[in-house]
């Protein structure tokens, strides 16, 4: 449990408090920077970026309640700044944008989720094999809650290429997750 | 298809929350390589704060040491232009009557003596004025008279007392009788006893004796060294109405410069009885005598020169000499100065006094100097140092047993420089710590099932280290004794902190009610500056008390004007500001 106290011991630099909350803001940044990166090591390096913004900000926490819904927006922002400093989606995305939109605009999905027999960390990997900027789009709409607005002012893309990378990735894991038993109806 | 949409957003979602990871000890490792890198970097930049505040500090200091030369260069050239000019239109306004018809008065004399002169009532009839030695009538009775008496008939001691009774206009008629006394010695002035007869050429060389001379002498003739500069009249009125001996006419006094043979000299009525302590000094004295008066000191009278050690030798009167009627012999005077009534003094009166061999030798010489040497106030700047002890009024904090008063000692350096006569302005830099914080902050944590299960922290302050910079001023009430004010700023360096960890554990992994091990640490450490505010301005007074030329005892109180503890780190209300006493010494490095 974090208390104010210790929130002021991490702002006198105190390394006890500061490991009590990197142990709290643990589980809250790993969820996130896995799902933001490729592998392990981006992750941990993504996680540890995030914690060091999260230190030098943490005075600006005005309620201590909101602390784990706070610790996870520092560190998506800093999950797609870490991701940006890469500059590998440039590289990794083959697709230009209208030829996939077009090509998929008229398929529909029927998928059925009502019995989840997958590991939560297979999910991480089936996202992490996404394409880049789909993987980005994907994690901030559909898992962050962003809105196509917002996602495409974070990436710098537009709100077209937004809905288009956003499709793509569903399509993507839809057909991913067919091939470990899962069942979809295209119409 | 939004429904599907939305059924994969959610399995996505949930599945993603579900996750758990597990925690390894080498994530940390990374974790605190980095914060050591960022301290590194934190460090780093308080040094150069504290170096940057040293330099401007230091850079104050420099200008206002190199200020005051610069401005005294200037100043010196700017004085020395007033200067001649001043010169320059003093030999313009001198009164001519003086000068045309007074004698030429003597120079400055080197040696221990004081020359002080008075001036007569040019007005005072003449009694026996061609009468050579007489006595003059009684100075007290009759002021009016003029005195034919010769330096050897006045007694200086009672010339102390003289009364000045000076006629501007200038509208004497009685023929006087001109005396000039001057005396020489080694490298001294020269005396020489003068009468003026009438004859322009009539020069007695008698240094003890005055002679009587003719009322239709002629001054101007009687001394070629006659100038018009160094005889005129003085206004100041001497407390001496009821002198037996010499009566004074108020008198401008001007310095005579050394190496002048010219004493200054005015107009001045001497009547002194027979037998006076003047004509016996004036009969001991002699062109030989090595005592010869060196500095005319004119804004004291002759008593006060008594009392402060100084005893007559010798007096000389010069006689005045009868109103000429300019319009016979001089046709500039018809054609320019024939409105223009001339100051007339019938007899200048100069008393030549010795330094008393007893008071001297129990005055300081210092007293001496006092007068040749420069105001205290034109000296330059001086460095001091200070040092003593400061009783810190403790602040209102959130500790069990709180200090009331904490005692800390101060040391500072720096400079100080007289304004004027009463008035000193100061500053220096100083080192002290604030004691008495009170203020402690406690840090909990509690099991988090990684091997802990509660541990206590607590940040206890005690002292803050602090730099100063006050700006001071010290007025002499009275000898010795002063009043003092400042302003400064303060700035605090950093916060001196014991710092105590209580860990209980019972490295199970569980919450465990009894614990296994508990382990203390106690430290004190800096840096825990974070909840104070580490400027403030403050005002002090004070009293001081000089004990010698160079040391000074000093008693201040201080009060500082910022809140130095942040209520949001603290979670408090509470307003602390600085208050602080001071005794100590300070040490003056003057520069003589």
């Amino acid at each position: 449990m974090i208390t104010n106290l210790i929130i002021q011991g991490c702002l006198h630099d105190d390394r006890k408090c500061q490991r009590l909350l990197y142990e709290f803001c643990f589980p809250i940044m790993m969820r996130v920077c896995k799902r933001y990166t490729i592998n392990e090591d981006e992750a941990v390096e993504s996680m540890n970026a995030s914690f060091l913004k999260i230190l030098k900000k943490l005075s600006t926490l005005k309620d201590i309640e909101t602390l784990p819904a706070w610790v996870k927006q520092v560190t998506v922002n800093t999950s797609i700044d870490f991701y940006r400093a890469k500059k590998r989606y440039n590289e990794r995305n083959r697709f230009t944008i209208d030829t996939e939109y077009s090509s998929v605009s008229n398929t529909h999905f029927n998928m059925d989720f009502t019995e989840s027999r997958m590991d939560s960390h297979e999910i991480f990997k089936l996202i992490q094999e996404l394409p880049d900027t789909s993987r980005e789009v994907l994690n901030l709409f559909a898992i962050d809650g962003f809105s196509h607005k917002e996602v495409a002012e974070m990436l710098n893309i537009s709100e077209e290429s937004s809905r288009w990378h956003l499709h793509r990735a569903r399509k993507m894991m839809t057909e991913k997750l067919e091939q470990i038993n899962y069942t979809v109806n295209a119409r | 298809m939004k429904q599907n949409n939305q059924s994969l957003d959610d399995f996505l979602r949930s599945s993603v929350e579900e996750a758990e990871f597990s925690y390894k000890e080498d994530y940390w490792v990374q974790m605190s390589a980095i914060l050591d890198d960022e301290e590194k970097k934190k460090k780093g930049f308080p040094f150069w704060r504290g170096l940057s505040m040293l330099l401007v500090l230091l850079a104050i200091g420099v200008g206002v040491y190199l200020f005051p030369k610069l401005k005294q260069k200037s100043s010196s050239k700017t004085e020395s232009a007033i200067t001649a000019q001043s010169v320059a239109g003093q030999q313009q306004t001198l009164p001519p009557s003086v000068n045309q018809d007074q004698p030429v008065s003597n120079e400055a004399n080197k040696g221990d003596h004081e020359t002080t002169t008075s001036a007569t009532n040019p007005t005072a009839p003449v009694s026996g004025t061609n009468s050579t030695g007489n006595s003059s009538a009684d100075a007290t009775t009759s002021p009016a008279s003029n005195a034919n008496t010769s330096p050897t008939t006045q007694s200086t001691i009672n010339t102390a007392q003289t009364a000045v009774n000076a006629d501007p206009s200038g509208s004497g008629t009685n023929p006087t009788q001109w005396t000039k006394n001057q005396q020489t010695g080694k490298g001294k002035t020269s005396v020489k006893n003068h009468t003026s007869n009438g004859n322009s050429d009539n020069l007695s060389q008698n240094p003890t004796t005055t002679t009587s001379a003719n009322s239709n002498a002629s001054p101007r003739a009687v001394n070629k060294n006659t100038r018009k500069d160094d005889i005129h009249t003085d206004d100041q009125t001497s407390n001496t109405a009821n002198s037996p001996d010499v009566v004074a006419l108020p008198n401008k006094t001007k310095k005579v410069k050394k190496g002048r043979q010219r004493t200054e000299v005015t107009s001045n009525q001497n009547q002194t009885p027979k037998g006076s302590k003047k004509e016996d000094a004036a009969q001991s004295a002699s062109p030989d005598n090595p005592s010869a008066p060196v500095v005319i000191n004119t804004s004291s009278s002759p008593a006060d020169r008594v009392r402060n050690g100084m005893h007559p030798v010798d007096t000389s009167v010069y006689q005045g000499t009868p109103k000429r009627d300019h319009t016979l012999d001089n046709p500039r005077y018809v054609a320019s100065l024939s409105d223009y009534i001339p100051t007339r003094v019938d007899s200048i009166t100069v008393i030549t006094f010795q330094p008393d061999p007893a008071v001297v030798a129990v005055q300081p010489k210092e007293a001496v100097k006092a007068t040749a040497t420069p105001a205290a106030y034109s000296r330059g700047i001086s460095f001091m140092l200070n040092a003593g002890l400061n009783a810190n009024k403790g602040f209102k904090g959130n500790v069990e047993n709180p200090i009331s008063w904490g005692y800390a000692p101060y040391l500072g350096a720096g400079i100080e420089k007289p304004i004027s006569s009463k008035l000193t302005l100061s500053s220096h830099v100083g080192f002290t710590y604030f004691n008495g914080l009170n203020s402690e902050l406690k840090i909990n944590s509690y099991n988090y099932g990684f091997g802990l299960d509660s541990s206590n922290i607590s940040i206890l302050s005690k002292k803050m280290l602090q730099l100063y910079l006050p700006v001071s001023v010290y007025y002499e009430v009275i000898k010795n004794h002063y009043l003092m004010a400042a302003i400064g700023a303060m700035y605090s360096l950093d916060v001196s902190s014991k710092v105590t960890q209580r860990s209980l554990s019972n490295n199970t992994g569980t919450p465990a009610v009894n614990s296994k091990m508990a382990t203390t640490s106690t430290s004190t450490e800096s840096g825990y500056r974070s909840g104070f505010n580490q400027f403030d301005v403050f005002a002090q007074i004070g009293y001081s008390y000089k004990v010698n030329q160079s040391v000074m005892l000093q008693f201040t109180f201080q009060q500082g004007f910022f809140d130095m503890t942040k209520n949001s780190y603290f979670n408090n209300t509470l307003n602390n500001t600085q208050t602080r006493l001071s005794l100590g010494l300070k040490y003056n490095f003057k520069r003589n």
